[in-house]
């Protein structure tokens, strides 16, 4: 496994920690400025309104990644596999049981990896 | 150049018309030609395609594409040899002897090495309550 690929899923699985957590700071620093993030009904977030539904509008109990297909291109890589998360909207007791596939896009900055789309399409929603 | 391409780079516009016209005649030579090897294609139903069997369904006929169309295109260039393209696809497919309605969000990620070819592509139905 090239270092790359040992970096990016440190870094994935700093992102669904920080999601866990509810920690927007850290969830900011491994995001593009420009980043796209498709949720699994299909809205589309930027940056701002992503950061500020994890702040306001989400609970995530439990994120699991399965296996991840990484694949490097010029300073961007593609990541693609299968999410399985417990998430609740605050307001709405309801805890939803979500199996995703997954594929997001992150980006070689100065400053190291940055995610700029993740888009995730539904499988089961129980 | 038959679509309106919209927010589409103008270096990539000659290949994703390329594209969807191979997908349209199902000429696998072509399209193949546009994808990488690495092909992953994540359908708006959940399936996971490779280049082969991307491919294999196209040239098989078991799905005909009559139409396809963008709309809301946005397109992030990373770095000189990446571009990462989103908005809403509207179009038609036949299959098993029915035609479907296509409305998603869709994601696509192209690289040039030597020349450029679609690496991923996603989709996902577009929100009913939009």
């Amino acid at each position: 496994m090239s270092p790359d690929e040992q970096q990016l899923r440190r870094l994935e699985k700093q992102r669904c920690a920080a999601l866990t957590s509810g920690d927007v700071k850290s969830l900011a620093t491994l995001m593009a400025d420009d980043l796209v993030h498709i949720h699994g009904n299909g809205r589309i977030d930027r940056l701002a309104e992503y950061l500020d539904g994890v702040a306001t509008k989400y609970v995530f109990h439990r994120i699991e990644r399965g296996e991840l297909d990484i694949r490097l291109y010029s300073n961007a890589a593609v990541v693609v596999g299968p999410l399985d998360q417990t998430v609740e909207i605050r307001g709405d007791d309801k805890r939803k049981e979500i199996k995703a596939i997954v594929s997001q896009t992150w980006v070689r900055k100065i400053d190291g990896w940055k995610q700029n789309t993740c888009h995730m399409h539904f499988l089961s929603v129980t | 150049m038959n679509h309106d391409l919209g927010g589409w780079p103008e270096e990539l516009k000659p290949y994703e018309d390329s594209r969807r016209n191979a997908m349209y005649a199902a000429n696998v030579k072509t399209l193949g030609e546009l994808l990488h090897d690495d092909l992953i294609y994540l359908h708006s139903n959940g399936v996971r395609d490779g280049k082969a069997s991307h491919l294999n369904t196209i040239g098989s006929g078991a799905a005909r594409y009559v139409v396809l169309t963008t709309s809301g295109v946005e397109s992030i260039g990373l770095g000189t040899d990446v571009w990462l393209i989103t908005g809403r696809l509207l179009g038609e497919v036949a299959a098993k002897g029915q035609s479907f309605g296509i409305d998603a969000v869709f994601t696509c990620f192209w690289w040039r090495e030597l020349r450029w070819r679609m690496v991923t592509w996603q989709s996902t139905p577009w929100p009913s309550n939009r």
